[in-house]
C-alpha cells in the first residue's frame, strides 16, 4: 500500500498552524476587549465605535478560525476504511493526532509518549511501564492499525498494531504481563468514553432530545389507582436516576420487543438464572420505551414492576387475593398503556398456596388472552421446569425468552462502565489489571453467572480496599485476597507458584508417583499448553483417557494432580462410572426438574476442579455421548437448560478395558508401544469406545505395568508414609532393604500392580505395629524395625 | 494514488464549512428541536383524542332505559370530555407556543450564522469610517 504523509490534507494544514493554534486564545482576548470597550464607552458609544468594531471583528475572526480548525482536524473522508485497496494513500486515513506523531522522525517514541487520550489510558489505567522505543517499519504498523480502526487510524490503533507486530514492544508486554488484547480493551474503553462524552455534548441531536421523554401521552389512558399500590413505575426510576448503559442482551431485547408488539400471545416469559442480567434487560427496555426508542406500539407505555409479595402480605385469603388481582389486572387492561413485570413468577402459581404465598394463575389466565394486557413474567430454570412448564394452559399463553449469560469480554466492558461509580463512591482508583483479574478469578472460582459474580466481586473488593487498606489503587493482589477469603483457596501467591509448578510439574508428581514417565509428561505438557493459552481448542483445560491394568497409578496420578494443581485432593470430583450403567443414570448426572445433577451441580459450585471418571468403560454408551460435547466445547446444558461451564476443569477418565489382553501381551513379552497399539485396536474393534470419542481427549495415555524395581520404590514411598505417622507418636521406624524386598516378593503380581502391596503392608506390618502400640510395648523414643523373615518387631 | 481527504484550498474549504456544513448543521438541529417539541407535547396525539374522556373516565349507560340514569351518565361523560378537551387544549397551546419560539429562534440563529461574516465586515467598515 502507498503511504505518503506529504500528500495528505493535514500536510497542507501544517503551513497555517501558526494562525490556527493561537486562535482560541486570541478569540478569548478579543471577547474580553470587546466587553471592556462596551463598558468603557457606554456613555459615549460614538467615541468607542472604532475600538469596538475592530475588537468585535477580531473576536469573530478568531472564533471562526478556532471552529474551522476543529473541523479541519476531523475532515470527512470520501471513502470508508472498508474500501481501501493498494491504490489508496494510507496516510489520508490517519487522525490528526496520528499524523502529528507519524510525521516525527522518532515516531515510535512519540507514539509511546503521546498525550493522546487513548495512549495515556493504556499506560496509566493499565499500569504499564513505558518501554524504550526502537524504530519500526511505519507502513507495516499503519497497515496493521487498519484492523481496529473505526473511521480513522488513531494513536490507539497504532499502539495496538505495535503490540501485534513490534518485537521490542511484544517483549516488553510479556515482561509486564500484558497482552495485545489488554491494549485493545483499554483503547476501546477510552473510545467508548470519548463517544459517550461527544454524544452528550451534542445536546441538540435527536437522540439526546428524545431522552427527555414526553408529556401528555397518558391523557388518553385511565388511572390505575389500585395497581399503583403494588407497583414500581420504572419510568419514574429512569427520570430520577438517569440512563444506564446495558451491555449485551441485544438479542433478548429484540425478542421481547417483537413479542410485546404482537396482537396475540403478547406475553413474555423471561427465563434465566438469577445474576445473568434479567433486571438489566427490563431496565433497558423501560429506558427505550420511555425515550420512544422502541417500536411505535410500545413507545411511551408504562413499565410497572408488579410486586406480588406486597399483595400477598396485604391479603389474608385466596378470595381476597383474587378480588384484588382482578381489580389490578382490569385497571392494567383498561389503561391500555401498561406493561406489567412480575419477578419470581413461579412463586405465585402454587396449586396449594401456603401462608404468605398466593396463586394468581386463575385470574391471570383470563387476562393473558387479551391483546391490551401485556405482562413480562420473570422466572428461573428451576421454576420454569418444576412449576410453569407443568401448567401447560398457562405456559401456552406466554412466549419464552431465554436470558443467557453474557461473555467475559462483555462483562469486562460492563465493569469498565461501572468504574466511575465505584471510584466516586470509595474515592479510590481502579486499575485495568484489577478488572481483568476480577473477570478471570470470578470465571474460575465463583459459581453464580456472569455478570453478577464479577460485579459483586468488584463491589466487595472496593469495600475491602477502602476499609482494610490505605492503598489508593485497586490492584490484582486485592482481588486475590478477597477471592481467597471467599473461597478459602490460597490464591495470593498462586500466580508465581503456578508458573513454578507448571515448569516443574513432572518432578512434583514423581514425589508421589513412581515411573509412568510417559503419562506424567503427557499430562504436564497438556496442562502447560492450556495454562499458557497456546492451544486453540475450546474444551476443558485438559482431558485425558488413562488406559492400563489396575494398580498402576491411574487414579493416583489424578489424586496427585488434584493435590498439586488444585490445592487439595478434595478438589477432585470423582465418579465411579460403574454406577452409571443405565440410560436413566444420565438424569443423575445432569439432574431433572426435581433433583439437581451430581455432575452439573458440583461443577457449577466449583468450576476450578479435577473431574475423575473412574472405570469409564462400565458406563452406558449414551453417557459417553454426553461427554462428547463437554470434551469438545467445554460446556454442557443441564436438565433445567442451564449452561454449565467446564473450561476451568481437567477431565481424567480411567479405564481398565482390555486388562486381559494386556496380561497376555505382557506374558508374550511385547513392548509398551506394541501393547498400546494392540489395546487401541481392541477398544475400537470391540466397540468399547468409538474413535470420535477417543479423539476428543487431549491425550490417551497408556500406563505400563509396574516392574519389580518400580514396586521397590512404591514400597519405599508407602513405608515412608508409615514412618512419618510413627514419628508423630515418637517412634522411630527404620526401613530396611530386606523388608522392602520381602514386601515386593509377597505382593508382586502384574495383574494387580501396586494394589496388592497395600494389602501386604497392612497385614504384615501395620497390624503388628498397631498391636504393639496398643499394648504399650512401643513407647516414645524407641527405635523399631521389622524382621522380614517372620515380620516380628525388633526394638532397641 | 487515491487521496481520500479533500485538498482544495483552505479558503474554499472555509466557504464550504461555514455556508454548507455549519449552516446545514444548524438547520438539522432546528428541525430536531421542532420535531422534539411537537412530540414532547404530544400535539398530534392530543389533537386526535381532543374530545375523548379525561383519563378514560366514563360512566356506562347501563342496560335498559332509565331517563335519570341516562342523564346522569350523559352529564358525567360530557363533563369528562369537556375536562379532557380543556386540559388537552392548554397543553396544545403551550406546545404550539414553544414551537413558535423554536421556529423563530432557529430562524434567527440560522440567519445570524449565515450572514455573520458579512455582518462582521459591515460592522468593521462602519466603525472605522
Amino acid at each position: 500500500m502507498i503511504f505518503n504523509l506529504k500528500k495528505t490534507a493535514f500536510w497542507q494544514l501544517r503551513r497555517w498552524s501558526f494562525l490556527f493554534k493561537p486562535a482560541k486564545l486570541f478569540c478569548f482576548f478579543f471577547l474580553i476587549f470587546s466587553l471592556i470597550s462596551v463598558c468603557f464607552f457606554y456613555n459615549s458609544l460614538e467615541k468607542g465605535e472604532p475600538f469596538l468594531g475592530v475588537f468585535f471583528f477580531l473576536f469573530w475572526f478568531f472564533l471562526e478560525l478556532h471552529l474551522f480548525y476543529r473541523f479541519l482536524k476531523k475532515p470527512k473522508l470520501k471513502h470508508s476504511l472498508k474500501e481501501i485497496n493498494d491504490k489508496f494513500n494510507l496516510a489520508s486515513f490517519l487522525s490528526f493526532d496520528s499524523f502529528l506523531i507519524l510525521k516525527k522522525k522518532k515516531w515510535v517514541s512519540h507514539l509511546i509518549n503521546s498525550s493522546s487520550k487513548e495512549v495515556r489510558m493504556v499506560f496509566s489505567r493499565g499500569q504499564l511501564k513505558k518501554p524504550k522505543a526502537k524504530q519500526e517499519n511505519i507502513e507495516k504498523i499503519v497497515e496493521g492499525a487498519l484492523e481496529t480502526a473505526e473511521q480513522r487510524i488513531t494513536p490507539g490503533d497504532l499502539l495496538i498494531s505495535l503490540a501485534e507486530q513490534s518485537s521490542f514492544f511484544k517483549e516488553h508486554l510479556i515482561k509486564e504481563d500484558f497482552r495485545k488484547e489488554d491494549i485493545e480493551n483499554l483503547v476501546f474503553w477510552c473510545r467508548r468514553i470519548g463517544k459517550r462524552k461527544e454524544s452528550k455534548k451534542k445536546w441538540w441531536e435527536k437522540e439526546n432530545l428524545l431522552n427527555r421523554g414526553s408529556l401528555a401521552k397518558d391523557f388518553a389512558s385511565s388511572f390505575t389507582i389500585n395497581l399503583d399500590k403494588y407497583c414500581l413505575d420504572l419510568r419514574e426510576k429512569v427520570k430520577k436516576r438517569g440512563f444506564r448503559e446495558v451491555v449485551g442482551h441485544e438479542k433478548e431485547l429484540k425478542q421481547i420487543e417483537s413479542i410485546l408488539e404482537k396482537e396475540e400471545k403478547n406475553n413474555v416469559l423471561l427465563v434465566g438464572e438469577p445474576g445473568v442480567g434479567r433486571g438489566s434487560i427490563i431496565e433497558e427496555l423501560s429506558q427505550r420505551i420511555f425515550c420512544g426508542k422502541s417500536s411505535p406500539n410500545l413507545n411511551y407505555k408504562r413499565v410497572l414492576i408488579f410486586d406480588l409479595s406486597v399483595l400477598a402480605s396485604k391479603t389474608t385469603s385466596q378470595d381476597e387475593v383474587e378480588m384484588e388481582l382482578e381489580k389490578c389486572f382490569l385497571e392494567s387492561f383498561e389503561a391500555g398503556n401498561v406493561i406489567l413485570v412480575t419477578e419470581d413468577f413461579h412463586n405465585f402459581l402454587s396449586e396449594n398456596p401456603s401462608p404468605g404465598t398466593i396463586n394468581i394463575s386463575g385470574v391471570l389466565a383470563k387476562y393473558l388472552k387479551l391483546s391490551q394486557f401485556r405482562i413480562i413474567a420473570i422466572t428461573d430454570y428451576q421454576g420454569f421446569h418444576s412449576v410453569i412448564e407443568r401448567n401447560s394452559s398457562l405456559s401456552g399463553m406466554f412466549e419464552k425468552v431465554e436470558a443467557s449469560e453474557i461473555s467475559e469480554r462483555e462483562t469486562l466492558e460492563l465493569l469498565e462502565n461501572l468504574v466511575p461509580f465505584f471510584e466516586a463512591k470509595h474515592k479510590r482508583l481502579i486499575g485495568y489489571r484489577a478488572l481483568r483479574e476480577i473477570v478471570n478469578l470470578s470465571s474460575r472460582y465463583l459459581s453464580i453467572p456472569f455478570p453478577e459474580k464479577s460485579i459483586r466481586l468488584l463491589d466487595e473488593s472496593m469495600a475491602y480496599l477502602s476499609t482494610n487498606t490505605k492503598d489508593k489503587v485497586l490492584e490484582p493482589r486485592h482481588i486475590k485476597r478477597v477471592v481467597s477469603q471467599k473461597t478459602e483457596i490460597p490464591l495470593e501467591d498462586l500466580e508465581g507458584k503456578e508458573k513454578e509448578l507448571l515448569l516443574n510439574l513432572e518432578e512434583k508428581i514423581h514425589q508421589r508417583l513412581i515411573d509412568q514417565e510417559e503419562a506424567v509428561k503427557s499430562v504436564s505438557d497438556a496442562l502447560r499448553r492450556a495454562r499458557a493459552e497456546v492451544n486453540l481448542k475450546s474444551g476443558p483445560m485438559g482431558s485425558f483417557l488413562f488406559l492400563g491394568p489396575t494398580g498402576v497409578g491411574k487414579t493416583e496420578l489424578s489424586k496427585t494432580l488434584a493435590e498439586i494443581y488444585f490445592g487439595a485432593e478434595t478438589k477432585m470430583i470423582r465418579f465411579d462410572m460403574s454406577e452409571f450403567q443405565h440410560i436413566d443414570d444420565i438424569k443423575r448426572l445432569i439432574g431433572t426438574s426435581k433433583q439437581e445433577g451430581l455432575l452439573t451441580v458440583k461443577v457449577r459450585e466449583d468450576p476450578f476442579s479435577l473431574i475423575l471418571l473412574d472405570e469409564l468403560e462400565k458406563a452406558h454408551k449414551d453417557i459417553l455421548n454426553l461427554f462428547l460435547q463437554v470434551l469438545d466445547e467445554g460446556w454442557l446444558t443441564d436438565a433445567l437448560g442451564r449452561k454449565v461451564d467446564f473450561k476451568n476443569t481437567i477431565i481424567i477418565a480411567t479405564s481398565n478395558a482390555g486388562s486381559a489382553l494386556i496380561q497376555e501381551d505382557l506374558k508374550k513379552g511385547k513392548t509398551s508401544e506394541e501393547i498400546k497399539e494392540h489395546l487401541f485396536d481392541f477398544l475400537i474393534k470391540q466397540g468399547i469406545y468409538r474413535p470420535e470419542f477417543i479423539n476428543r481427549f487431549d491425550d490417551v495415555v497408556y500406563f505400563k505395568s509396574l516392574t519389580k524395581e518400580d514396586l521397590m520404590k512404591i514400597a519405599h514411598l508407602m513405608l515412608k508414609k508409615l514412618k512419618t505417622n510413627l514419628l508423630d507418636k515418637g517412634v522411630k521406624f527404620e526401613i530396611t532393604l530386606q523388608l522392602k524386598e520381602k514386601i515386593v516378593e509377597l505382593s508382586y503380581n502384574p495383574a494387580f500392580g501396586a494394589r496388592e502391596m497395600k494389602r501386604v503392608i497392612q497385614d504384615e506390618v501395620e497390624n503388628v505395629l498397631a498391636k504393639e502400640l496398643l499394648s504399650g510395648k512401643l513407647k516414645r523414643g524407641i527405635n523399631v524395625k521389622v524382621d522380614p523373615k517372620n515380620f516380628n518387631l525388633l526394638t532397641w | 494514488m487515491i487521496e481520500s481527504s479533500s485538498k482544495t484550498p483552505l479558503f474554499f474549504k472555509w466557504l464550504h464549512w461555514h455556508f454548507i456544513e455549519c449552516s446545514g448543521g444548524i438547520l438539522k438541529a432546528w428541525g430536531n428541536f421542532l420535531s422534539f417539541n411537537f412530540n414532547y407535547f404530544s400535539i398530534l396525539d392530543l389533537l386526535k383524542s381532543l374530545f375523548s374522556h379525561w383519563k378514560k373516565d366514563k360512566v356506562s349507560y347501563g342496560k335498559g332505559f332509565s331517563p335519570l340514569n341516562w342523564l346522569n351518565a350523559f352529564l358525567s361523560n360530557m363533563i369528562s370530555r369537556v375536562l379532557g378537551a380543556f386540559v388537552r387544549i392548554i397543553v396544545i397551546v403551550f406546545g404550539l407556543f414553544f414551537e413558535m419560539v423554536f421556529l423563530f429562534l432557529g430562524l434567527f440563529l440560522f440567519l445570524l450564522w449565515f450572514f455573520l461574516p458579512f455582518l462582521a465586515l459591515v460592522f468593521l467598515y462602519f466603525s472605522l469610517v
